[in-house]
């Protein structure tokens, strides 16, 4: 990897990130936001307050979380689903192969049935997206080891499982109220996202993207497949774990807080490995930045484009499909 | 020349003669099957018996209508929730509870289990516009009488002659007394509209509050209203709608951002959440939502509670002077709701509230979802 790609790759996250800072619904004047970025930055010197409530609450607890959530997202499921692929060796594996959003979706949409807050919503989300993937390990070991296929299949049923259980809570939640709040968290948005949240929810998925880092090299092994990585001294079944875990750590955490994203951990990883080749020892750290500054690219329509908040799961694939198959046609397919 | 007309004539008496007697047959038909036909909100016609006496009330606020307009003994099923979600439902029918509630286990709007309806075989059922649904009792040869409550309009007098139209078709389907009442209904309506109209008419367009209204199924009410229904209400009470712009989704999703940088003057919280009082709370302290108007004013309000949601079914002319009094408090001074409320209790429900009970609807009775539990039987 050249100098210019690893400064590009530092660069481009701490860039948009900034340019987000400067987009909303309320019109601030860039001086102004410089300013109040500025007092809290250098908070030592004094510095004189010109500025409203409106905008110091808007740039530091709306904007602010916001966008370090939806960078840490984009990171953590794009990291997550460059591991699963090269775990499984398979190009069309996302993070939720395990079954761990549709887990997460029933545990949310059970919470908002019961009505409950979104304090509950958010832990009985994660908790049912732990526990689906825990439910699809188990149903897939064999004789202390875990086939890849048994875990892809496990996955599926556990994941059409929690999906018909989903379907059961939609069909029987109030058409008025209920179901679209169901419809739109699943869709996903980070339009509710507080700094309090970030507190909550960015533990796991740093601890999570820094164990995926940790065993990074080693998933270029499993890449090779179980028996040849197995040969080579690799203890395969306990990578295995510790990569599931990491994953599943990442994903729950992130559905729990902005419902099912899809699409990031799935194609984010295939764009990264255009650019800079299928080494997973470089790939993954690639995958934390592209990802990063691509779901926050997204959010930045999710939350300007309309009055409304637009769910991201639209936004995701009708953006990125047409810039991901100009690459496909570019680069022909030769590159996994 | 001649001849030939006389001929003409001769075939079109004839003519006449035999359509005037298929309809003769027809409506001695009619007769003997002791049925009448009338139209329904949807302006379908529909055969029912002449004395309606067993009513399946499946959408939110026809159990509430039919209530209203005397139909208390026609009544045969509710849904579940009309007994459960309303505590001044149960207060001011002692019946309620004696409703067989039995066909609304799932969600009403979901597909139907027409056996089911076939089992009970209700007079007539007031279902949604849903048309498969419809298809299906027609097949059952049990009469649909189609209920619409949100029509789109193109402004609020045209919104108001559909309420009234719904009410008449109503008052018309259960026969009688209603008929009158409903009138009475329609002009009581008219009164309240005249006397907002009067008050708030002048009022220009800069110095009209900016009114956003919430949802209060979540910590915070980001989830809000939109639809010509609510800006039509707000504007005729003297406000300006935050959200008249939105189009498509009946409850959009907004950020905090955008409702700051609205920043309205009034927030309306509905009941349909299960704490009302709590989402209130939580955004009166909240250092994010403090910046607003509203919440800098104190001038967060929750919507009352009646015998359905006050801001549906009959209660609208009660919902839109209370909505009026919050939205331009000074020009509705002399109005006492705690009056009205009884008023229109006593008046459209023959049901005597106290002052008591009349200032615990108006604080919206604890929650409308919460009391769930200990209505219930």
């Amino acid at each position: 990897m050249t100098r210019t790609k690893i400064a590009a790759l530092i660069i481009m996250p701490l860039l948009i990130f900034l340019i987000s800072l400067f987009l909303g619904r309320l019109l601030i004047d860039p001086l102004t936001l410089i300013k109040v970025l500025c007092s809290k930055v250098f908070f030592f010197i004094p510095m004189e307050k010109t500025w409203s409530d409106a905008v110091e609450i808007v740039v530091l607890r709306i904007r602010l979380p916001r966008a370090v959530m939806a960078m840490m997202v984009g990171a953590g499921l794009s990291i997550s689903g460059a591991a699963f692929q090269g775990m499984f060796n398979n190009p069309l594996v996302s993070p939720y192969l395990l079954g761990v959003s549709s887990g997460a979706g029933f545990g949310a949409a059970l919470a908002i049935l019961m009505d409950r807050g979104a304090a509950s919503i958010q832990f009985s989300s994660f908790l049912f997206g732990t526990l689906a993937v825990l439910l699809t390990y188990c149903i897939s070991r064999v004789y202390k080891t875990t086939p890849l296929l048994m875990l892809v299949l496990s996955g599926i049923v556990v994941s059409s499982l929690f999906m018909s259980f989903i379907s059961l809570i939609k069909f029987v939640a109030d058409p008025e109220e209920k179901l679209p709040t169901i419809v739109f968290w699943i869709m996903g948005s980070f339009g509710g996202v507080r700094l309090e949240d970030i507190i909550i929810t960015g533990p796991p998925i740093i601890i999570g993207i820094m164990g995926l880092l940790f065993v990074r090299w080693r998933i270029n092994l499993m890449s090779m497949g179980d028996r040849e990585a197995r040969a080579m001294g690799t203890k395969v079944e306990l990578l295995k774990v510790i990569i599931i875990i990491c994953t599943t750590m990442i994903s729950a955490a992130a559905v729990s807080v902005c419902g099912i994203i899809g699409w990031v951990g799935l194609v984010i990883p295939h764009i990264c490995r255009m650019w800079v080749g299928p080494d997973h020892k470089v790939l993954l750290p690639t995958t934390i930045a592209v990802g990063a500054c691509y779901l926050l690219i997204i959010d930045n329509f999710a939350r300007t484009m309309t009055s409304s908040e637009i769910p991201l799961g639209i936004l995701t694939a009708i953006i990125g499909a047409p810039f991901f198959a100009y690459l496909l046609r570019r680069s022909k397919g030769g590159w996994f | 020349m001649y001849k030939i007309q006389i001929k003409n004539v001769l075939c079109f008496l004839i003519l006449m003669l035999t359509i005037n007697c298929f309809f003769w047959e027809n409506m001695a038909l009619a007769q003997e099957k002791k049925t009448r036909i009338i139209v329904d909100n949807y302006g379908r016609h529909i055969e029912i018996p002449k004395k309606v006496k067993r009513i399946a009330c499946m959408p939110g606020s026809s159990y509430e209508m039919v209530f209203m307009l005397g139909g208390k003994d026609q009544i045969g099923q509710i849904r579940k929730d009309h007994r459960t979600a309303y505590p001044l439902a149960n207060l001011t029918n002692p019946d309620l509870i004696n409703y067989s509630s039995s066909l609304t286990n799932i969600n009403p709007k979901a597909r139907i289990n027409i056996e089911e309806f076939i089992k009970i075989a209700p007079d007539v059922v007031i279902y949604y516009n849903v048309p498969n649904a419809i298809q299906k009792f027609e097949e059952a040869f049990i009469p649909v009488y189609v209920y619409q409550p949100n029509k789109k309009s193109k402004d609020f007098d045209e919104a108001i002659r559909g309420e009234k139209n719904t009410m008449r078709s109503f008052a018309n389907l259960l026969g009688g007394k209603a008929v009158q009442k409903a009138e009475k209904w329609c002009s009581y309506y008219d009164e309240k509209v005249a006397l907002i109209r009067s008050r708030t008419e002048n009022i220009p367009e800069d110095q009209r509050p900016r009114v956003y209204m919430g949802n209060s199924w979540g910590r915070n009410p980001l989830s809000t209203w939109a639809g010509n229904t609510m800006t039509f209400a707000i504007s005729i009470c003297g406000g300006i709608c935050v959200t008249k712009d939105i189009k498509g989704a009946k409850f959009p999703e907004v950020n905090l951002e955008q409702v700051i940088s609205w920043n309205p003057d009034v927030i309306i919280i509905d009941n349909h959440g299960r704490e009302p009082d709590k989402v209130i709370k939580n955004i009166c302290n909240d250092p994010e939502w403090s910046v607003l108007n509203a919440v800098k004013n104190k001038r967060v309000h929750r919507i009352p509670s009646g015998v359905f949601f006050l801001d549906k079914g009959s209660s609208r002319p009660v919902y839109l002077l209370w909505l009026a009094k919050q939205v331009t408090p000074e020009k509705f001074t002399d109005i006492d709701m705690v009056d009205e409320i009884r008023f229109y209790f006593k008046e459209f429900y023959d049901f005597d509230l106290s002052r008591k009970d009349a200032e615990h609807a108006l604080r919206g009775w604890d929650g409308n979802y919460s009391n769930k539990k200990s209505t219930k039987g």
